[in-house]
């Protein structure tokens, strides 16, 4: 334990640990709305977490993230309709389609740096996002109705708000904890190297594709474990959840959230709350919530030039 | 007789009709600071490409501590613990100083997918990087990070990386070009620590440098070695006058 990685894990727990309170709060209050709210902060909040140690560890801007997440529920989707709804089965195999499918765009993508790898992220996923609206197995451009809610071991854990807000909290703080634990690990390491200064990273023997690549596919499983959810709190799962713009707002999220990784839960909450809160009062919010972006921006500026600088 | 680490024996070079490097030898014992000097056009430049192994010589062999690395490449030289120093400006400016050196240890990349204790509370990996951290005298630095150090620190801290890398033998390519007076002094300062722990080749304009630090001198002057011998002998030596100063001054 070195004292960066117990300030990394202090943050995460703080950041996991606040929503789990005011879960508690509301449900002990009866405040069904705010239940809600946390069950859907904690899912987009690992999402974003997942793009956020891309962006944030490995250098790797991409707008493509949303086809993880749609993988995912579209992977939940398909094995309730065969009549297998059991997570211990779904969150694996869910995992498994996002990381094949980033497997192999991975390939291509992680030869392009900058803007050319933005782009080339976004036009995978916005094939996927074509791809599943082709499917009229699965409703093809509406999308479908979830057949029935997912269960642990038989039990229907995600039947209420209260539970989907459980479930997400309780993989957010473990995929936060596994990825903080990274971080500060051997690979976390050669991939700030290899972020930095590529042929630092290489001359230290580093095969900086295939840590990458590594990153990449990792993120993508976390991802679509938050898709499982967002199917069930929908309980509908069309292509939008792949496109393009999602993953725009996932990387708001990131951008909000700043460079550490426990950001992202707080971009993600950020998001979501003002969206909660500012819609109540006019439908321009997302008006109010550019901004908010302009400002955080400019007042953080260093920060997020280290985030996005040295890829130039 | 110890066996040299380095040793160059009968090298030659021609670029078509210029004859560069004519029938170079010369040995780097263990521990020993062996400088190489001569004026411009000498060939310096040409030689010490040989002896990396970015340029393959006409004739004559390259070894390193005994074995003939000649038709090997730059890259499995330096595997092999010869290492160029300087030759690139290599520190990643958003790391620590410590986490700069642990990437340079050969055996950071190993285990790379496996291990997933913190690389800084790694005890293989962080007692040797603060070792060499405290042998350039970087010890109380290493948390900052490399791009908030001054410049001679930066140069301390690729000399701890080279180091980390546990080399057999340094090859320093005139560390002392583009670096100011003061600063010049600091590094000379700093390579006269790590004297008699790794032996160096000392290629060198700066003679304030030279004359402090090495053991032993060879002179090369259009591409040959006119002398090699202790910095007394080489200063008394009327042919390094001439060459230096011209044939008029001997």
């Amino acid at each position: 334990m070195t004292p960066g990685l117990r300030k990394d894990l202090a943050l995460g727990a703080l950041a996991v640990g606040l929503l789990a309170v005011v879960l508690f709060v509301a449900l002990q209050i009866g405040a069904g709305g705010i239940v809600s709210l946390i069950a859907r902060i904690g899912i987009f909040a690992l999402a974003a977490l997942a793009l956020s140690f891309l962006v944030t560890q490995a250098g790797l801007v991409s707008l493509g993230q949303a086809a993880a997440v749609g993988l995912g529920a579209y992977v939940t989707l398909a094995l309730a309709e065969r009549g297998q709804s059991e997570l211990l089965v779904q969150l694996p195999l869910a995992a498994l389609a996002a990381a094949a499918f980033a497997g192999l765009t991975g390939l291509v993508v992680l030869r392009a740096r900058g803007v050319a790898f933005i782009m080339l992220t976004l036009a995978f996923a916005q094939m996927a996002f074509f791809g599943v609206a082709a499917l009229p197995a699965f409703g093809g451009d509406d999308g479908m109705a979830l057949a029935a809610r997912s269960t642990l071991l038989g039990v229907k854990v995600l039947r209420s708000e209260a539970g989907i807000a459980v479930a997400a909290l309780l993989l957010l703080g473990l995929a936060l904890a596994a990825l903080t634990l990274v971080r500060h690990a051997r690979l976390g390491l050669a991939l700030r190297a290899a972020m930095d200064n590529e042929r630092r990273a290489e001359a230290s023997g580093i095969n900086i594709p295939h840590v990458q690549l590594a990153a990449y596919v990792a993120c993508a499983a976390i991802a679509a474990l938050s898709g499982v959810l967002l199917a069930n709190q929908a309980d509908y799962v069309s292509p939008g959840y792949l496109n393009w713009h999602r993953s725009g707002e996932l990387l708001v999220m990131v951008v909000l959230g700043g460079r550490r990784l426990a950001g992202a839960v707080l971009g993600a909450a950020l998001v979501l709350v003002t969206e909660d809160l500012i819609s109540h009062y006019t439908e321009y919010w997302k008006f109010w919530l550019g901004l908010l972006i302009v400002a955080v921006v400019l007042l953080r500026g260093r920060d997020l030039s280290s985030l996005f600088g040295r890829r130039a | 007789m110890i066996a040299p680490i380095l040793s160059l024996t009968g090298l030659e070079k021609h670029f078509g009709a210029l004859h560069v490097t004519r029938g170079v030898s010369l040995d780097v014992f263990p521990g020993e600071v062996h400088a190489l000097i001569g004026p411009n056009g000498a060939g310096k430049t040409t030689l010490v490409s040989q002896i990396a192994g970015t340029l393959r010589p006409d004739a004559g062999h390259v070894r390193l501590a005994g074995q003939d690395v000649t038709a090997l490449s730059a890259h499995a030289r330096s595997r092999r613990g010869l290492k160029r120093v300087f030759q690139i400006s290599s520190t990643c400016e958003s790391l620590s100083a410590l986490e700069n050196v642990i990437l340079a240890l050969p055996k950071f990349r190993n285990r790379l997918f496996s291990r997933f204790f913190p690389a800084l509370a790694d005890e293989r990996l962080g007692a040797p990087a603060l070792e060499a951290l405290a042998n350039v005298g970087l010890a109380a630095r290493a948390e900052a990070l490399a791009g908030d150090l001054a410049y001679g620190e930066r140069r301390a801290l690729e000399l701890a990386m080279v180091l980390a890398a546990s080399p057999r033998v340094l090859l320093l390519d005139e560390p002392m070009a583009g670096v100011g007076r003061e600063e010049s002094r600091a590094l000379t300062a700093l390579l006269a620590t790590l004297k008699g722990h790794v032996p160096m080749l000392l290629i060198e304009h700066d003679m304030t440098a030279v004359f402090a630090l090495a053991d032993r001198i060879s002179v090369l002057v259009e591409g040959e070695i006119i002398l090699t011998g202790t910095p007394e002998a080489v200063r008394a030596d009327a042919r390094v006058k001439a060459a230096y100063l011209g044939a008029g001054a001997a």
